[in-house]
């Protein structure tokens, strides 16, 4: 600290002198020859927000490293005069002389540059990352880009644009999951702020959970997942918040047709304590209401979400920080039946470093997720809710050897409870019977081990191992089947109960996680990498999207983890200074465990959800081609994926069978997807964007013939499972972007118009037979906004 | 302010509307022609009756029409290799003599010859007891309604009976009715040449008695409730101003399943009770007991029943009925009702 109390005259001549190159002594001299630690802080030169991820190059000895949570690079440098870069998405690159005396800090801020802001849309961490760093089926994307999309309703939205990037694909409109590398929705842990988010949409899917305003970047790891993170099989979705301005107070706001948010952030006690807060509320409701029609005005479209971020710095090495988030919706279209539901996620997260090279971080993570079918028709009215409490803590170190030698080690446990579903009714009248499904527990622990080797430039290596541990505990009542009989309720010989605490079955393993990059040229290289996965939760749907209708279900001892090991490679290559940036990866994915459900399976508020379901194998195999323009007046990007997935169920009788043995598609399977995405520049403030996106329509049970039975009733027959796909899904999105410049704050925004499906193609949403009696059978599309569907925002910084 | 209003309207409207409907043309006929077999035999005595049919292309009448199985050749074997042929009757129904029982504790399997030759059977089906029904329970339930006026009503019919309890039991209901009805065949109105009403009183026919039968799909398992004194509802009789006018007649078949037949029930209900909505059950493949014997991998819709009958039955009064119907005036002969007969049944008084 004493060092810091002298250099303060010398911080702020370095903000006056940071943009003329001068040359900025740091430390005292006489402290020897080094290696002296020297921590930089870059922060935005308006609004002061830390720059996580910023990017710092000491260019005569090739040091240098990534700026983080709060927007600090630690480095060793020696006595003398280096040249320091230091660049940031959206910035204007800086060099800055020093001249290292000892030990010692300094601020770096760096100016946005208004030329370039939506220019870099993609970037993992730097210009060339994609090429140099040995991270595999990562990608990172930043707010700028998403907000340079051809929002949806004026809202960017994050889980919309990660289904641009290859590899990833979603169902269609409505619906709230995505699926990665041919993985169900439910194989993504989405992180916010460290938290799980069980549902990550508002309404169904149209708008993502959560505001975008908070959110610094998005880290979406598809394959070569480090060992720290665990718990689902196939992706990680890891949200980070951003930090709030220390010096000011600063905010955005938002308004559009159907919400407004506004956010907020500055320091509470100077450099100390920081508060952001943010809201987001829908008003669709008076809207929907002052129409005439009754089908609309009859209809309930209402959510919101909130956070609150408080970051505490004790000490210069040692912080805290608390974060809260909920959000809630409330649907009911024209019906009596509304569908609702609420994520709450508190986090408080410490972290102390120990010297230059330890950093410790212990967490406490509370996430809640609550659901409810609620029916107030005037008669047969009932509620149905299910919960789900997530609470657990972990504990992490990084330990730097030396640059670009790190290791990782930490340990991680929760407790899970599940209440999957408690039938009440509303009026005593009702004639539904109250049914409450036997609640569920499990605490699953894992500890992990991660080291990442920079072998000079040409290779690097990351490896590691993490060990998860599952235990699924009382009190339940588990059922014993006949073991020579089919797992069905008929079958059901005697129940054994368990007391609170009892440990029902335990479950654990090793998953061993690796990549390694070689460097073919400076801006060539080959990648490739291994992980294996458990998951000890799974979601119970018949449909495609996480929707209240689901169950999640936790592993007990006739469900095992399901378990996915995915082999990929890939080669990455940039052109003209990284102007072009090319991928080509593959993916090979081996899946065991896999759930699918029996013919005429019931899966809400099944007691012994276990006997309506069967296990089965899954494959997924796929290329991923990827190229981007990131700099001039056009930018934009293509993306195009080949790929598969599979499953295979073959039980030992007959009803355990799913078409005959044989492989058949997963629900997501969705062979071509294709992706354009560009914006190009009209004038300073004027850009137009627009994305087209392609998709092999998903498969679907179809009736293969009609037959008469019960009376000459006409019922459909099916045969094949997936076995019909519905049609191509494809759609075309436009926007234009203007603001005028004038001084007046308030006037200065940016408006955004747009229009979402611009040829007003009809996608199915979903494929229905009706097989009313007295009406011929049908087959029946449903399409969710099948016009061109046109929007206007305007957004404003203060 | 108006205009952006209007925007915002035009555009919740055709997010609420615009999940639009509309009809999918699918081209699926690779089930086409599948031999469908439907019904049973019981431990009563016959005519049991077995429909033969073959499956259709998906779609509406003008797409395709179900076809009736004619000239077939159809039998009951049981494990003892007695035979009993079934006798053709209209649009591919079969029917087994009107003295044939089947006996509890034997297997019985069907075969069948169409007239192309082609043979099935079904896997052997055993009789399983059922127990007989203790007493029928009747309530006079009136449905919730907006409307003081206009309501919902009938009697609900409750099964009670002893469910043994070493066994997992299977239970399918029928449930059938008789009830004399009265009609104004005085106030029959014809048409003249110009389609106008003209007076045209009949002479016959008053009063008459209409049998009818409930096509309901109605099971139960008793593994929630095994070894109890189970009480069931086993039907609803709705009041639709005609049936109560004097008394009742209802009659309760209670029948035992095995569980493959139960299962296929279970199924088939599930696909009777798709509405596209997001309750609906996922699609499933309603399957059978039956196998082509010269290509084992055909296949066969539907279910071939072998089981144990206990019948009940109790006359519903009608000064059980709370608040009647507005009664059904018909100003005709009774005997245009469908299955009514002038002829006083031997049970009636």
């Amino acid at each position: 600290m004493t060092i810091l109390n002298k250099l303060q005259p010398l911080f702020i001549l370095l903000l006056c002198a940071i943009s003329s190159y001068a040359q900025i002594e740091i430390g005292e001299s006489g402290s020897g020859e080094g290696p002296h630690d020297i921590i930089i802080n870059i922060t935005d030169a308006d609004n002061k927000d830390a720059l996580i991820g910023a990017n710092v190059i000491i260019k005569d000895t090739g040091a240098g490293d990534v700026a983080d949570e709060r927007g600090r690079v630690r480095l060793k440098l020696k006595s003398g005069t280096h040249t320091m870069q230091v660049s940031y998405i959206g910035y204007i690159e800086q060099e800055v002389i020093i001249s290292v005396l000892g030990k010692g800090s300094l601020r770096v801020k760096l100016q946005p540059d208004a030329e370039t802001l939506d220019e870099v849309i993609i970037s993992s961490e730097g210009a060339d990352q994609n090429v140099r760093n040995t991270d595999v089926g990562k990608q990172v994307m930043s707010i700028a880009t998403i907000e340079s999309l051809p929002p949806f309703v004026g809202e960017a939205d994050i889980l919309k644009s990660i289904t641009l990037l290859p590899g990833v694909s979603s169902v269609g409109e409505a619906s709230a999951g995505f699926n990665v590398r041919g993985s169900n929705s439910d194989q993504n842990l989405i992180l916010l702020g460290g938290a799980p988010l069980y549902n990550p949409s508002h309404l169904f899917g149209f708008f993502s959970a959560f505001n975008t305003d908070l959110i610094q970047d998005i880290s979406i790891y598809k394959g070569g997942i480090p060992a720290n993170y665990g718990g689902r099989a196939s992706s990680i979705v890891d949200l980070r918040y951003k930090r709030g301005n220390q010096d000011k107070w600063g905010g955005k706001a938002s308004l559009g047709l159907v919400s407004a948010k506004v956010s907020a952030g500055g320091p509470i006690m100077s450099d100390k304590l920081t508060l952001m807060v943010a809201a987001r509320k829908s008003y669709s409701n008076w809207i929907l209401g002052s129409v005439s029609d009754r089908q609309v005005s009859n209809s309930s479209a209402d959510f919101y979400d909130a956070n609150a971020i408080l970051d505490y710095d004790i000490s210069d090495d040692f912080s805290v920080r608390y974060a809260f988030y909920r959000s809630k919706d409330e649907f009911s279209l024209a019906s009596d039946t509304s569908f609702n539901w609420a994520n709450q996620n508190q986090t408080l997260t410490l972290s102390k470093g120990f010297g230059e090279n330890l950093i410790m971080e212990f967490s406490a993570v509370d996430a809640q997720y609550n659901y409810s079918i609620v029916d107030n028709s005037p008669f047969s009215n009932f509620t149905l809710d299910s919960k789900i409490k997530d609470r657990g803590l972990n504990f992490g170190t990084k330990y730097t050897i030396s640059d670009g030698n790190e290791i990782s080690v930490g340990a991680q446990t929760k407790f899970i409870t599940i209440n999957p579903g408690d039938l009440n009714k509303i009026n005593p009248e009702s004639p539904i019977d109250p049914f409450s499904v036997n609640s569920e527990k499990a605490q699953e622990s894992g500890i992990y081990f991660q080291h990442n080797l920079e072998v000079g430039d040409w290779l690097g290596l990351s490896y590691g191992v993490r060990y998860s541990d599952f235990r699924f505990i009382g009190p339940n009542s588990v059922p014993v089947y006949d073991p020579l009989l089919p797992r069905s309720e008929e079958n059901i010989l005697s129940f054994d109960e368990y007391g609170d605490g009892d440990v029902i079955k335990t479950f654990n393993g090793l998953e061993p996680r690796a990549s390694v990059r070689l460097s073919l040229s400076k801006s060539f290289s080959f990648k490739a990498g291994y992980n294996k996965m458990f998951q000890y939760i799974h979601l119970i749907s018949n449909t495609t999207t996480i929707a209240p209708t689901d169950t999640w279900k936790l592993s007990d001892p006739y469900l095992e983890p399901q378990e996915v090991s995915q082999y990929t490679a890939g080669l990455f290559k940039n052109f003209n200074d990284n102007l072009i940036e090319t991928s080509v990866e593959v993916f090979y994915k081996d899946l065991n465990n896999i759930l699918d459900y029996k013919d005429g399976a019931t899966l809400l508020l099944n007691d012994n959800l276990e006997s309506a379901l069967l296990n089965g194998k899954g494959r997924a195999y796929g290329i991923e081609f990827y190229l981007e323009k990131k700099k001039g007046d056009f930018t934009g990007w293509l993306s195009y994926t080949y790929s598969r997935s599979e499953r295979k169920v073959v039980g030992s009788f007959p009803e355990e069978i799913i078409n005959k043995g044989n492989w058949y598609p997963a629900n997501y399977d969705k062979p071509h997807t294709l992706s354009l995405v560009g914006g190009y520049k009209l004038g300073k403030r004027t850009k137009v964007s627009s994305i087209f996106t392609y998709s092999t329509g998903r498969p679907a049970t179809y009736p293969e013939a009609k037959f008469n039975y019960q009376n000459g009733s006409n019922i459909a027959y099916y045969d094949e499972r997936n076995g019909f796909r519905v049609p191509a899904y494809h759609r075309l999105d436009l926007s234009l972007t203007f603001g005028w410049d004038t001084a007046n704050r308030w006037l200065a925004g940016d408006w955004v118009l747009s229009v979402y499906n611009l040829y007003g193609r009809k996608n199915t949403f979903s494929v229905f037979f009706d097989d009313v009696a007295g009406a011929p059978p049908q087959a029946f599309r449903l399409s969710i906004l099948g016009i061109p569907f046109p929007s206007l925002s305007y957004n404003i910084e203060f | 302010m108006k205009i952006l209003k209007y925007i915002v309207c035009i555009c919740m409207v055709s997010i609420v509307c615009h999940s639009c409907i509309d009809e999918l043309e699918i081209d699926t006929e690779t089930k086409r022609n599948l031999l469908v077999v439907e019904g049973g035999i019981t431990t009563a005595f016959g005519p049991h009756e077995i429909l033969l049919s073959k499956s259709a292309k998906y779609g509406s009448i003008l797409v395709d029409e179900v076809k009736k199985e004619k000239n077939a050749t159809v039998y009951v074997r049981n494990q003892n290799g007695d035979q009993e042929f079934l006798e053709e009757g209209n649009d591919g129904s079969y029917f087994t003599s009107a003295n044939f029982a089947a006996n509890v504790g034997d297997e019985y399997s069907l075969v069948i010859t169409l007239a192309n030759g082609e043979r099935y059977i079904s896997t052997k089906q055993k009789i399983l007891p059922v127990p007989s029904i203790d007493s029928l329970v009747l309530v006079w339930k009136k449905q919730p309604s907006l409307s003081d006026i206009q309501f919902n009503s009938g009697v609900e019919v409750y099964a009670q009976w002893n469910d043994p309890e070493d066994v997992a039991n299977f239970y399918q209901w029928k449930t059938g009715g008789v009830y004399k009805i009265n009609t104004r065949p005085d106030l029959h109105v014809a048409r003249n040449f110009f389609g106008n009403p003209v007076p045209d009183p009949l002479d016959c026919c008053e009063t008459c008695f209409v049998y009818e039968t409930n096509n309901d799909l109605n099971i139960f398992k008793d593994n929630l409730t095994n070894g109890n004194t189970i009480t069931e509802k086993v039907g609803y009789i709705e009041d639709d101003g005609g049936r109560f006018m004097e008394k009742y007649l209802v009659v309760v078949q209670q029948l035992s399943l095995t569980k493959e037949a139960y299962q296929f029930y279970e199924l088939l209900n599930n696909q009777l009770s798709i509405q596209g909505d997001i309750f609906d059950p996922p699609p499933a493949k309603v399957g059978s007991n039956f196998i082509n014997l010269d290509n084992p991998d055909e296949d066969v819709i539907g279910f071939f029943t072998a089981s144990d009958v206990k019948t009940d039955s109790i006359f519903i009064d009608n000064d059980l009925i709370e608040e009647r119907q507005p009664v059904r005036q018909i100003n005709d002969d009774c005997r245009i009702l469908p299955n009514s007969t002038v002829n006083v049944p031997p049970f009636w008084n």
